[in-house]
């Protein structure tokens, strides 16, 4: 028999995530901002199966999201519905409570968030409520675990089952909550100006919002920089250790020279860069940019660039799913299920891989660093170089959206969730184990492949040259004349698996000396120009394959997803040819 | 005396009670959903430096809307304020 479903709904950012976790003892992301939870998931306990909706604010449905949960509901398939809503803003949470509650045969209403509604002063009446509504409910505050074993007692035990009325015109929920809040919530009124305003006043009334959103992004990329190259550093060491203790293990078995190649160069050096490149700034981005998003700063960041954004024909929600981007463009798109338009949405997806991701981190801080920095400045540098590559990602996000929307379908309703302070244990816990993880995995899932297919394209000759050389010496004409040469664009065209390895393959694809990065590159004629150009075409050239994949889920359409490749190939394409020409003409000038 | 305004009009911390929300308006539904029904008390909290767009506080919660939504929505003021 299979286990029964209790289904988890209410409106976006109501703790259902929360009550989630504490049932079935899953780390699910739990967000402060509204399209959270992006695909509904499913936990178990105990005999059920816990179904975690994604938030919506009504069951007429608007976006992706909202459809798949309203329809879930309707069927009525689960034994039974836990309905959760927000105490502090009940009379707003009532109005889907309402509706649910009419469609279903079996609900219980949870009232979340009770702790912060005690501090506001706001008393609820449960029993009235409850007699009133004619099904159990119950007040919680899950992230404090006050009432959830009163849930559980109420999952396990069942509850009456109740008639189903059709739906009723939306301005009829709106009035009966209105009068049930009268009825049964009392508040005492608080008339101080809180924090929050305070802090809001500064962010969203002035033109200091954008200075403070630069200022804690730079922060932000600041010390995962700083804090990444230790850890980075020591990774490599530890690689290079245990790549002369395998080496020595396959010399005492007497595997084959070439089997041991191609494990030790191809797989395991490649996985090593993946690694060791990767692995710590994501681990210290991740969880930072998951502090910022429980805290309740990213809809505020939304609020402050939606105007830059309406004049593109879209909204300050697309601000959302670029800021997901910079840690992965995969996620970025997901999380653009969020945008109810499905022009916006389908914008917003296109434009995500302009937004420089962790991938491609390490060669724009490698290369600022290495041929645009002053001695001393080098973490400055990395700082300013990521900064400037987003500033230059959301300078072209914004013409190539308006190009994509053609005409505006001008709305922007987001709501500001209160903020709350993070709770810091399982920010870390969470972002590693559903970011850090996730993303190293579908890195080395890529990069294992990819290093075979390598170590073979520079093992195979034809004639005197390996096949990699073959290619980069046939790609050598585009790549002179985008400012670069024919390895750096065979490194990204083999580094499509993953944007970490781009780097690493460029030196590999050179004759090397064993010399440091710098020497390797100078000796192949680098300059200026050549890492300038290479920066720009880091930053907008084809998504990895994950991400194109990702496009090919969401959108549904194999042109958008060609598309998705094309447009930043075309323009970074452009960007480093004018560059190329502009360093021509300086050079015959002077 | 001040009969019906705009939401979009009303100044940062004034309070004033929907008097209706236009019919024709494609968001309507949208707003409903969200508590921006006729009688409901609606506060304005924060303005972006153009005013657009702003926040508003409504039935306990924080919503930012757009000039254009905040258009059709229509405010009277309540007596005392």
């Amino acid at each position: 028999m299979p286990p029964e479903i209790i289904a988890l709904c209410g409106n976006p950012n109501t703790g259902k995530s929360t009550i989630f976790n504490t049932l079935t003892g899953c780390c699910r992301h739990t967000g402060n901002w509204s399209g959270k939870t992006v695909e509904s998931a499913s936990g178990v306990f105990e005999n059920f199966l816990i179904c975690d909706l994604p938030g919506m604010y009504s069951l007429s449905p608007k976006s992706e999201d909202e459809k798949n949960a309203a329809d879930f509901l309707k069927n009525n398939e689960a034994r039974l519905t836990v309905i959760t809503a927000d105490g502090t803003c009940l009379e707003r949470s009532l109005i889907l409570a309402l509706q649910i509650t009419d469609i279903s045969k079996k609900a219980v209403l949870c009232i979340n968030m009770m702790d912060e509604a005690e501090k506001k002063g706001i008393k609820i009446n449960a029993e009235g409520l409850s007699k009133r509504l004619g099904i159990k409910v119950i007040l919680l505050s899950a992230a404090k675990n006050r009432g959830i074993e009163e849930l559980k007692q109420t999952i396990r035990e069942d509850v009456p089952e109740k008639e189903v009325s059709p739906l009723k015109p939306i301005e009829e929920y709106s009035s009966l909550s209105e009068k049930l809040f009268k009825e049964f919530v009392t508040v005492v009124p608080n008339d101080k100006i809180s924090l929050e305003r305070r802090i809001d006043n500064i962010i969203l009334n002035s033109f200091a919002g954008l200075f403070v959103i630069a200022a804690v992004f730079a922060f932000l990329l600041w010390l995962t920089i700083i804090g990444a190259n230790y850890p980075s550093q020591a990774l490599a060491y530890a690689f290079g250790k245990g790549e002369a203790a395998l080496s020595a293990l396959f010399d005492s078995l007497n595997v084959l020279p070439p089997v041991k190649s191609l494990v030790i160069d191809g797989v395991y050096g490649i996985v090593s860069q993946v690694v060791s490149v990767m692995l710590p700034p994501m681990a210290i981005f991740f969880p930072l940019f998951t502090f910022l998003e429980d805290l309740g700063f990213l809809p505020r960041i939304a609020f402050v660039m939606d105007r830059f954004f309406k004049g593109a024909g879209t909204s300050g929600k697309q601000t959302l799913c670029m800021c997901m981007g910079i840690g992965c463009n995969a996620a970025g798109v997901v999380s653009a299920r969020i945008i109810e338009s499905p022009s916006q949405r389908r914008a917003a997806i296109l434009t995500n891989v302009f937004m420089p991701c962790n991938g491609r981190f390490p060669l724009i801080i490698t290369l600022s660093v290495m041929f645009f920095s002053v001695s001393g400045a080098k973490s400055l540098t990395a700082a300013l170089s990521i900064l400037a590559a987003l500033i230059l990602a959301a300078a072209v996000t914004l013409p190539v959206t308006k190009l994509l929307m053609k005409g505006s379908e001008s709305s922007f309703i987001l709501e500001l969730p209160p903020y709350r302070m993070p709770r810091l244990g399982q920010i870390i816990v969470r972002s590693f184990k559903e970011r850090t993880v996730f993303v190293l995995s579908r890195a080395l899932t890529a990069a294992i492949p990819a290093g075979i297919i390598i170590w073979f394209m520079q093992n195979i000759n034809i004639g005197s040259a390996s096949l990699a050389v073959c290619l980069s010496r046939l790609l050598d004409p585009v790549g002179r004349l985008m400012g670069l040469d024919g390895a750096v664009v065979t490194g990204f065209i083999l580094g499509l698996p993953a944007n970490e390895i781009v780097l690493p393959l460029i030196l590999m694809l050179y004759p090397s000396t064993g010399a440091d990065t710098k020497t390797v590159l100078l000796q192949n004629g680098w300059s200026i120009k050549t890492a300038l150009c290479a920066v720009i075409f880091c930053l907008f050239h084809f998504p990895c394959a994950t991400t194109l994949l990702t496009i090919k889920k969401e959108t549904g359409s194999l042109k958008d997803t060609l598309l998705a490749a094309a447009l930043p190939t075309g323009i970074g394409f452009g960007l480093c040819c004018f560059l190329n020409l502009l360093f021509y003409i300086y050079d015959i000038i002077l | 005396m001040i009969k019906s305004l705009p939401l979009s009009c009303i100044p940062v911390g004034a309070r004033g009670i929907i008097s209706a929300v236009n019919g024709d308006f494609k968001n309507k539904d949208r707003l409903s959903e969200l508590g921006f029904t006729k009688d409901a008390e609606v506060m304005a909290l924060h303005k972006s430096p153009n005013g657009d767009p702003a926040a508003y506080y409504i039935k306990g919660s924080v919503m930012a809307l757009r000039r254009e939504d905040a258009d059709n929505i229509l405010i009277k003021f309540r007596e005392e304020y």
